[in-house]
């Protein structure tokens, strides 16, 4: 486009330089002058062609609201301002000032100075014309009255009196008949046309006459009248040069009279090639002016509409595109400033997004960690929202925490009241430490609480947050509900072990001396005595055999036998037990589940955990009216099920609390020990126990083994 | 015939009325016999000392199927028309010939007869074949005053041209 405009503009500058010589020149160049006419409008027609499409174009951009179009219009129409207002007022004031000076070069005075001096050139050349008549009549009137062939002779002789030039005898057909001549240059005189000669025939003819090369002549027609009536009529001529000094001044005021009248005939014409030339001077000049316009404009506001795009691709999010260089000009140096402010942009984006994904990575990574804590993990903030929680939390709770995120922690113990005093303690270590500015301040606790999975020992630490991270507090908790059981259950089963061994020593030694004592001195002693001392030894032995059978059962406990585990029936094992307790005052009834599985377990065990159940009812029944004692089995697709009810008393309150701890009893004589071998034995099958009393008196043990998994 | 109909209803038009050749000799001579009517604008010009210029044109062709015709011979003769004040008098000037007479339409009959006018000679020819004979006269633009000239781009009064007259000529008798 750039080179288009500069081409053309200087293709427009040579016609026009060649329009205005063709103009200043005459008829020679009339050709040349059109040719250029024509060039000249066809390149002002491709100008005007290439202008509208730009205006177009410019149009379109505007309308599509392209960057840096209205700029473009805008400088646009200001350069086409710039070019046309200067060019317009010159043109108006050529136009003028011409027409005026065209008009100038016609005027009155003139006109009629050369009409003078024409009319005066005619009538002095008519004067010398009418001499000449003079002289042709009295010549021809002398050639009349000759006969025949003798005219001829004296043609000469009258021609050389007379002084003429040619005199020239012709015949009506324009023969020549004689001549006679001064000029030798001339072989033959210069004939008159058969129109002339025919009206020469009546009467004479006299003209003035420019003969080429010969200048103006004086040529008389006259008929001869001969006095023969059978001879044709015949013509004399007479040519005369009219005088070089009048000739020459006559054709010179001919000549400018002949080119004024040429110039005052054409007079609007000239006016129209100035003008016309003009017009298209103008022409040219606006449209190469406008086209430039458009070149500089486009070239100004290119960097414009480049930043423009910059700035556009920046705000989505693209800091990768560099703008192309532009020069040394202040634009140019804006445009390296916008470069350098993109790569700064970029670069500080491109840290963000860093530190961002390496905020995601200690995010996943510390969610991960807490995922996989068996510890419940609660955030609290500040205000007392639950911010975050994790699995194990739920999981240990036993209830789905989720719809308490981000609402007041105390919530929960509003819908779950097992809770209150989990959330109570927090709650107040929260308040307390809150507002005191010791931010290390730390709290441990171990809390009992009766969830739905019974009760649970939790043990509790909750630390305030730093400061800077929104200061809110981490509870962290454990069931500890199992250790601690574990923990009691190890130490019991220690000093059932030591007390078994350390009692059981002394007891056979006492055993023997008691009998000894017996058999020495049953003789020896009078009737009453000896009876006595067999009550005192009985009662000795008795108790020891007692306390023997209590150490065995403490050292059972304490035994930590290796189950042996085989397929087992538990049905055939209730029977075989059932056996001894068939003299038992209570009355027993039996339930078994019919098809019952076997179980994986060890016979051992589990034949004392049903004599250990059996004891426990026919002792809980001790001295109750018709006692009665109830063995259910059932079984499903996972376990076994083994319900032993009585209609006892049932278990003491406390009994409930910790059932299976060791000398936890109701009976007056016992060890307590029973029911924590049981657990134990459960324990050992992978088994649950449940103890609990019936809604209408008596006890009911529920223990659950599961069955064996078929390969 | 409509177009010579419209083109005599104008004030200013050339007709070919009628076109012959001859033979003489070895030479063949043009006769013709126009029309011309100048018109206000070029008879004023005219008047006014402006010399103006007819040109005719003569053209034999031997036609040629799916070609343009061919040239076989070319004449072209200028007759000039022009008014001397200081004689009063129309100057026709033909090939250095020069008439002079006192009325313009005198001086016109030089223009509208056309006498053995040498245009070709028997050798350009050849026996047998056929020719199409043709002629044009037209007023000649290019030789009037520029201004004249510019202003007649434009302008109809300027535009003298006749129609191509063209006829088929006997066949030319060589002699053996």
């Amino acid at each position: 486009m750039k080179y288009i405009v500069f081409v053309s503009a200087t293709l427009g500058l040579i016609l026009l330089y060649l329009l205005s010589l063709a103009s200043e020149n005459t008829a020679s160049s009339a050709d040349y002058y059109k040719i250029l006419l024509y060039l000249n409008i066809a390149f002002a027609t491709i100008l005007l062609v290439l202008i509208t499409v730009q205006i177009s174009s410019l149009y379109k951009n505007i309308k599509n609201h392209v960057v840096g179009s209205r700029l473009n219009l805008r400088m646009v129409s200001a350069f086409a301002m710039m070019a046309i207002i200067p060019g317009l007022i010159v043109y108006l004031v050529s136009v003028n000032f011409l027409t005026r000076s065209i008009e100038s070069w016609f005027n009155v005075k003139v006109e009629a100075a050369l009409d003078g001096g024409l009319s005066l050139g005619q009538r002095a050349l008519d004067t010398l014309l009418s001499d000449l008549e003079n002289q042709a009549d009295s010549m021809a009137s002398s050639l009349a009255l000759q006969p025949g062939l003798s005219q001829y002779r004296m043609l000469n002789d009258l021609r050389e009196r007379t002084g003429i030039q040619d005199a020239t005898i012709l015949s009506i057909n324009g023969r020549i008949l004689a001549v006679s001549s001064a000029d030798a240059s001339s072989f033959l005189p210069e004939l008159p046309t058969i129109a002339q000669l025919r009206q020469a025939k009546y009467q004479m003819v006299g003209k003035v006459e420019p003969i080429p090369d010969k200048g103006l002549y004086l040529r008389i027609l006259v008929p001869i009248n001969t006095q023969e009536l059978t001879g044709e009529t015949l013509i004399l001529q007479l040519l005369q040069p009219v005088p070089k000094s009048l000739s020459n001044t006559a054709e010179a005021v001919q000549d400018v009279y002949r080119d004024y009248q040429e110039l005052s005939y054409s007079r609007d014409s000239i006016h129209d090639v100035f003008k016309l030339t003009l017009t298209l001077v103008l022409m040219l000049a606006m449209l190469s002016a406008l086209a430039i316009a458009f070149v500089l404009s486009r070239r100004l506001s290119r960097p414009l509409t480049v930043l423009a795009e910059g700035t556009r691709t920046i705000a989505d999010g693209n800091y990768s595109k560099m703008l192309p260089e532009y020069g040394n000009d202040e634009l140019g140096v804006l445009v390296k400033s916008f470069n350098s402010m993109t790569r700064q942009l970029g670069d500080a984006n491109k840290a963000t997004e860093r530190n961002r994904q390496r905020l995601e990575a200690a995010r996943g990574y510390l969610e991960t960690i807490l995922a996989h804590l068996s510890s419940g993990v609660l955030a609290i903030s500040r205000g007392g929202e639950l911010r975050t929680f994790n699995l194990a939390a739920m999981d240990i709770l036993g209830f789905n925490l989720a719809p308490y995120e981000n609402q007041r922690f105390a919530k929960i113990a509003l819908e779950h009241h097992f809770l209150a005093e989990f959330v109570k303690v927090i709650q107040t270590h929260f308040e307390v430490t809150l507002h005191d500015d010791q931010s290390s301040a730390e709290m441990s606790r171990q809390l009992e609480v009766m969830g739905p999975q019974g009760k649970q020992l939790i043990s509790v630490r909750a630390t305030r947050l730093p400061e800077n991270a929104n200061s809110g507090f981490v509870v962290v908790f454990d069931d500890v509900t199992t250790m601690a059981q574990a923990q009691r259950d190890a130490a019991w089963g220690e000093v059932a072990r030591r007390l078994a061994h350390e009692i059981k020593n002394p007891l056979t030694p006492i055993q023997l001396s008691a009998e000894r004592m017996q058999h020495k001195l049953a003789d020896k002693l009078s009737l009453e005595d000896a009876n006595l001392l067999t009550r005192a030894t009985s009662t000795i032995v008795n108790q020891v055999d007692a306390m023997k059978a209590m150490v065995n059962e403490f050292s059972e406990y304490a035994r930590a036998p290796s189950a042996n585990m085989t397929k087992i029936n538990l049905n055939q094992l209730i029977t075989d037990v059932s056996g001894l307790y068939e003299n038992s005052q209570a009355i027993i009834t039996y339930e078994l589940a019919e098809k019952m599985p076997d179980l994986l377990g060890d016979a051992t065990m589990l034949r004392q955990l049903l004599h250990n159940l059996m004891q426990n009812a026919q002792d809980a029944l001790d001295g109750q009216q018709s006692p009665a004692i109830r063995v259910k089995t059932t079984w499903d697709d996972t376990s076994i099920h083994l319900e032993v009810r009585d209609n006892g008393q049932g278990f003491a309150e406390h009994v409930l609390v910790n059932p299976y701890e060791p000398y936890v009893t109701t009976k007056p004589q016992g060890t307590g020990l029973g029911l924590a071998i049981v657990k134990k034995m459960v324990d050992e099958h992978q088994g649950q126990i449940v103890i609990e009393n019936n809604i209408d008196g008596g006890a009911c043990i529920r223990i659950q083994l599961p069955l064996v998994k078929e390969a | 015939m409509l177009t010579c109909l419209l083109a005599s209803a104008t004030t200013h038009h050339i007709i070919i009325k009628n076109a012959d050749l001859k033979a003489s000799g070895n030479h063949y001579l043009l006769n013709a016999d126009l029309e011309i009517a100048l018109g206000e604008e070029v008879e004023m010009a005219i008047n006014k000392g402006v010399p103006v210029e007819f040109v005719y044109e003569f053209e034999l062709l031997r036609p040629r199927v799916l070609w343009f015709d061919a040239v076989v011979a070319s004449a072209k003769t200028r007759i000039k028309v022009s008014y001397h004040a200081l004689s009063r008098q129309y100057l026709v000037t033909q090939d250095g010939r020069q008439t002079s007479h006192d009325i313009l339409s005198e001086a016109m009959i030089e223009l509208v007869q056309l006498y053995d006018w040498h245009v070709f000679d028997q050798s350009d020819t050849e026996r047998g074949e056929k020719y199409v004979a043709e002629l044009t006269v037209n007023l000649d633009k290019t030789k009037l005053p520029k201004a004249i000239q510019v202003d007649a781009i434009g302008s109809v009064n300027w535009n003298l041209v006749s129609e191509p007259y063209t006829w088929l000529p006997k066949d030319f008798n060589h002699k053996p």
